[in-house]
């Protein structure tokens, strides 16, 4: 990195740069709740979900472009590159929400939550290489999003995971506190009146639309480490909920600004290195708390 | 006092899972300022009870009109989950009810009242540790702070002695005593319990649940432990 000009290295890589911060500073608080919750499998499976929604968009695409003329009229006329990414965030949405509601019944079955979470992302393993496999395109984008290869996102990819991440982040902030009751305690939800299944409805719909996005820009790999390592991290020093998600959020931050650092030092892909910088996290937090409790 | 009124009615129900009835022919009116206690054997049907009384079991037939809306209910705190790092603090605010549009805001007025409800139950230097490095005598204090925070007319509490050490018991039960006397806002309290000895000095009336039955008994509060348990079957043990 010391032999790059600094400017042409934000010129080339700004986006992704930009990209890789936000998505460590607001996914992590995503992650929180599903660690919370009990849940926190759920955070290298949704991505799969979405991965294997991405791989099945492109398997149809030449279907779809026959059938669906109005898009391809669309497409035609506009600008393609705009228009082929609200169509593989609609796939990754369609699987990932799908999956999520039909884990979410089965949990409330009681049917062994975690092994149906776990059948779900073996599924979606499969269904994603298959897939892909369907189309050479397909094949050679998904090999790119599962090794984590986050720097060549565009300035309109950049603007969609901005919004998308900002409405996450207000929602969260506005919403924390009904969220993390009718998370922890429904039975109490319930007795002040809180309809419990819209507020489940609604973190289901943040947290997959949180995925589908991310998924399609920062990929799956970064996806799954900021979703678990960073509030794993920020449980075992965080004495409030407050804490909790300022410590997830500064965690993903550092393990973002981290990777990008070791990525662009040692010429490594920026998502692995990323994900990595976030599991070093753990044993720093385990000694922090270690040190922490001797001083109490 | 905080009035007589009937807070809730119970008409004919039966409580249970699936085609399943646990307790039926359950007709019970429960007024302001009541001290009951909830007894009977293991697996008798007394959380269930509880639970249909709360509204988050609905009755297979018959009905349970609430006539106030200020409910607040302590649950057993090992159903609450340790891997939530909520502060003292925090747990005892959830118990206020305002919202606006979803939005709960911790104004300064909710602050101070959880500060109150902490000071009542002896926690208030335990405000910023968290719930779950808690002892469970503490923990089940810190639950009754938080219940108390919306001020209920009917507090339902599901075997806050449970798993506590003697004292902590004590002190539970002194708590439920100070709110019970308290002179103007004493809510009806309902307690679930598993030993007799602990709620007879305290509980006016017993809700005996047993063979699928709920029959509420007055107590004499100062009988002999072992006149109750021969009244009510070796309760102690339930």
């Amino acid at each position: 990195m010391g032999d790059f000009p600094l400017d042409l290295l934000w010129e080339l890589f700004g986006n992704s740069i930009l990209a890789a911060l936000l998505a460590g500073l607001v996914v992590p608080i995503v992650g929180a709740y599903l660690l919370a919750r009990g849940t926190g499998f759920y955070g290298v499976t949704l991505p799969q979900l979405a991965a294997a929604g991405i791989a099945f968009g492109f398997a149809i695409l030449a279907w779809w472009q026959e059938n669906m003329t109005w898009l391809v009229d669309a497409i035609e006329h506009g600008d393609e590159a705009h228009l082929a990414l609200p169509y593989h965030i609609l796939w990754a949405s369609v699987f990932c929400l799908g999956g999520l509601i039909l884990m979410a019944r089965t949990s409330k079955s009681g049917k062994g939550e975690a092994g149906h979470v776990a059948a779900t992302f073996a599924i979606a393993s499969a269904l994603t290489i298959l897939f892909a496999h369907m189309s050479p395109m397909g094949e050679v984008f998904v090999h790119g999003l599962l090794r984590g290869e986050i720097l060549a996102i565009d300035g309109h990819e950049l603007e969609i995971l901005v919004i998308a991440l900002g409405a996450v982040a207000v929602l969260l902030a506005l919403f924390r506190r009904s969220l993390t009751l009718v998370s922890f305690d429904p039975e109490l939800a319930k007795v002040q009146g809180m309809r419990l299944g819209s507020w489940e409805y609604f973190h289901l719909v943040i947290v997959g639309g949180t995925v589908s996005v991310c998924v399609m820009t920062i990929g799956p790999t970064v996806l799954f480490g900021l979703l678990v390592l960073p509030p794993l991290a920020a449980r075992s020093l965080a004495g409030s909920m407050t804490g909790y998600f300022l410590l997830s959020s500064l965690a993903g931050l550092i393990s973002s600004a981290g990777g990008i650092w070791v990525s662009f030092e040692y010429d490594l892909p920026l998502g692995p290195c990323l994900v990595l910088v976030a599991a070093l996290l753990l044993p720093v937090a385990a000694i922090a708390k270690r040190a922490k409790r001797k001083l109490a | 006092m905080r009035d007589k009124r009937s807070l809730l009615s119970v008409r004919g129900a039966a409580f249970g899972f699936g085609t399943t009835r646990i307790l039926q022919g359950i007709d019970l009116e429960i007024c302001g300022g009541q001290a009951l206690g909830i007894l009977g054997p293991n697996g008798a049907g007394k959380t269930t009870l509880l639970r249909g009384l709360l509204g988050l079991r609905k009755p297979m037939v018959g009905a349970v009109e609430r006539h106030t809306k200020s409910v607040a209910y302590v649950p057993q705190q090992d159903r609450l989950s340790p891997e939530w790092p909520l502060s003292t603090f925090e747990l005892v605010c959830m118990g206020s009810a305002r919202s606006r549009f979803g939005v709960r805001w911790h104004t300064r007025s909710v602050r101070e009242a959880a500060e109150r409800k902490l000071d009542l139950v002896g926690l208030l230097h335990k405000r910023a540790e968290s719930f779950a490095d808690l002892s469970g005598g503490q923990r089940q204090r810190a639950l009754i702070a938080r219940a108390l925070m919306c001020g209920p007319d009917l507090l339902l509490l599901d075997e806050p002695t449970s798993g506590v050490d003697r004292p902590s018991q004590a002190k539970i039960m002194g708590i439920l005593g100070e709110l019970g006397t308290a002179s103007d806002s004493a809510p009806a309290i309902l307690l679930v319990a598993h030993q007799l000895d602990l709620i007879a000095g305290w509980a006016k009336e017993i809700l005996w649940v047993a063979d699928g039955r709920v029959d509420r008994r007055c107590v004499d509060t100062s009988d002999s432990t072992e006149k109750l348990e021969g009244l009510f079957g070796g309760a102690s043990h339930g």
